[in-house]
């Protein structure tokens, strides 16, 4: 289970952003709740602290909320909260790298947009 | 320092106890293995050289061995050091009393063997057997441990030096029991004032070592 | 404020002209696991010593829960220092047995969780009966790490745990800590060489470099202050202009340097055409501990 977690990026981080996947795919519905802090430290072997952490950040963004005594919960709405939060950090995540390594390529803006036609064309057809 | 006192009670007092009960119990058991012969009646005599070269080797062990360690579990140093003079009595107790109990068992128990002029090892008179023996015995085996404490901590460092003492010091004591054996059959008579002397001078070497092991216990670094 | 706060304030100690403690300052908050880390001779061992009353000191004092370490029954009960066990004494072989040192354990601790030794040893499949020298060096780890874990101190320190263990046995100990510190949540140190497996475990991190503590906070606290950043060597130098620069490597015209600095001085970099990349807690280590080893 630890392979999951990479040397690189903050490691609560990494769980919050591994809980927010879980709710956009649906894993975790509304209501539902999520692994405690405790379960959290034992399935990634990290330290119950840091996994509190990546839980109340999402607490803090309203994707989650606490029940005490009992656990964490997803929040109404929660679903759609990560995808705000995604699409504002779509830009810089994404979009920028995408054009920065497109331009060092030497590719135009119309090359561009023809690839990304035809990623889309080409992702509607798999679903 | 409850703690101290039994950790030195099962690693110390007690293996020192047994080791010389069963070494009075071989004595007097190889009497009925090997009766009448001279090899019985050589052991007989020389017997206390043995129970006080031990307590001076085993006491090694407090500072090379047992101190660390329990230091290492969190014992506090003063903890040791008193621990340790508690241990000494009750275990310089506990050997003169076991040789007092063993030499009463040969004088009153056993059927002891002929020496060569046909008089019995007893009304020749060893000297160890004889109730004022015990008292040098027990100064001996109190002041003995303590020596032997400081020089397992400095045998570390000096090894040759503390093999050398050590050495001399086995030397004293087998010339002791020879010479109480002399005394005992009356060819060397020893003045009260020597053996007093020797009991002091045993003493003083015992109180500088408590002093030097009272330092070392305050100075030690566990490894 | 002071409860069960681990304290040293001003630690010398030197063995003979060598200056190992250097006027070092450390506090210890409980209920957290710490990681001791630092270079081969930088002075851990001597350091946990000396904080657990074990080791004398030349100058300093250390306090638990506001009173003295030093011979103090109270402090002292409350600490376990599980050292590497030594399959050779200088008397010769140590012939002590598994068993005995459990005894002590028993005797020693006041916490000392029977049940939850018997268990362990169970799961080790150590021998009680065997003698240490007849162990192997995984044994004697896991003898160590058996000890602290049932000694249920509140303040519990390991020297080196995993030193001995194969990787499976170290992930298992990462499992155990986590699950005791879980149930009891005592304070743990644990020092270790093998910084970035351990990483994820330690929610507060302790460097000891040169004498001095150089880094007392949150592991990932410290880990978001540093920074690789690399490119070309002139745009490089450009973009880490003002910037704490630790340390630089050169290959031919590319340059990485491992930066030190907070969010603002990083805005202006990220503009810049380099990458930007976060540092593992080794290399964070490396950077500020390495000194003249790293190629400049």
């Amino acid at each position: 289970m630890r392979e999951e977690l990479n040397e690189k990026d903050l490691i609560y981080l990494q769980i919050a952003r591994m809980l927010e996947d879980d709710i956009l795919r649906g894993v975790y519905k509304e209501e539902e709740g999520v692994p405690s802090t405790n379960e959290l430290s034992r399935g990634y072997s990290i330290n119950p602290a840091t996994a509190a952490k990546g839980l109340n950040l999402l607490v803090d963004e309203g994707v989650l909320y606490k029940r005490r005594g009992i656990g964490m919960f997803v929040s109404k709405g929660a679903k759609e909260t990560v995808k705000e939060k995604r699409k504002a950090a779509f830009m810089d995540g994404y979009v920028k790298p995408l054009v920065r390594e497109g331009k060092s390529l030497g590719l135009t803006g119309e090359e561009l947009r023809a690839m990304l036609e035809l990623a889309q064309s080409e992702g509607e057809n798999e679903e | 320092m409850k703690q101290a006192l039994l950790f030195l009670w099962e690693r110390y007092v007690s293996v020192l106890l047994w080791s010389n009960l069963t070494l009075g119990a071989l004595i007097l058991g190889s009497n009925y293995l090997f009766p009448q012969t001279d090899l019985f009646a050589s052991y007989l005599m020389v017997y206390p050289m043995f129970p006080m070269i031990l307590l001076l080797i085993y006491s090694y062990t407090l500072t090379t061995l047992y101190r660390d360690l329990a230091l290492s579990f969190q014992c506090r140093r003063t903890d040791f050091f008193w621990g340790s003079q508690l241990a000494f009595l009750v275990t310089g107790l506990g050997c003169a009393g076991i040789m007092a109990v063993t030499g009463f068992a040969c004088e009153h128990l056993l059927d002891l063997p002929a020496l060569a002029d046909g008089k019995s090892i007893l009304e020749n008179g060893i000297l160890w057997i004889k109730p004022e023996a015990i008292p040098v015995f027990l100064v001996m085996g109190l002041c003995l441990q303590p020596m032997g404490a400081i020089l397992g901590s400095l045998y570390e460092k000096h090894k040759i030096i503390t093999t050398v003492i050590l050495v001399v010091i086995m030397i004293l004591a087998v010339a002791a029991t020879v010479a109480s054996l002399f005394v005992a059959d009356g060819t060397l008579s020893v003045s009260r004032t020597v053996i007093l002397g020797t009991c002091a001078a045993f003493g003083g070497a015992a109180l500088v070592s408590e002093m030097v092991y009272y330092r070392s216990n305050q100075k030690t670094v566990v490894r | 404020m002071n409860e069960n706060v681990l304290r040293a304030k001003g630690l010398c100690k030197s063995y003979g002209s060598n200056e190992v403690l250097k006027d070092l300052d450390l506090e210890i908050e409980p209920g957290k696991i710490y990681g001791l880390i630092g270079r081969n001779g930088a002075g851990k061992t001597t350091l946990l010593g000396i904080l657990t009353g074990q080791n004398t000191l030349d100058a300093g004092e250390v306090t638990y829960g506001g009173e003295p370490v030093w011979e103090n029954q109270k402090a002292l009960s409350q600490i376990c220092f599980s050292r590497e066990l030594q399959a050779t004494l200088f008397t010769g072989q140590n012939t002590l047995k598994v068993k005995q040192y459990l005894k002590m354990g028993k005797l020693f601790y006041p916490g000392w969780d029977q049940e939850y030794a018997d268990k362990l040893m169970a799961e080790f499949k150590v021998d009680p009966k065997k003698k240490i020298h007849q162990l192997s060096k995984g044994q004697m780890s896991m003898v160590t790490i058996l000890i602290a874990l049932a000694s249920r101190a509140p303040l519990t320190i390991l020297d080196e745990p995993a030193a001995g263990l194969d990787v499976v046995a170290r992930e298992r100990f990462y499992q155990l800590l986590l699950e005791d510190y879980m149930e009891t949540n005592r304070t743990f140190i644990v020092s270790t060489h093998i910084i970035e497996e351990a990483a994820s475990v330690f929610e507060q991190v302790i460097i000891l470099d040169q004498g001095k503590i150089v880094e007392n906070c949150p592991t990932e606290e410290l880990i978001s202050q540093f920074h690789g950043i690399s490119g070309r060597e002139d745009v490089v130098d450009e973009a880490t202009r003002g910037m704490e620069v630790l340390a630089t490597q050169l290959l031919g015209k590319h340059k990485l340097a491992t930066v030190r600095c907070d969010g603002t001085k990083l805005a202006t970099a990220r503009d810049a055409d380099v990458d930007i990349t976060p540092l593992s807690l080794q290399k964070v280590f490396v950077a500020l501990c390495g000194h003249e080893d790293i190629q400049q």
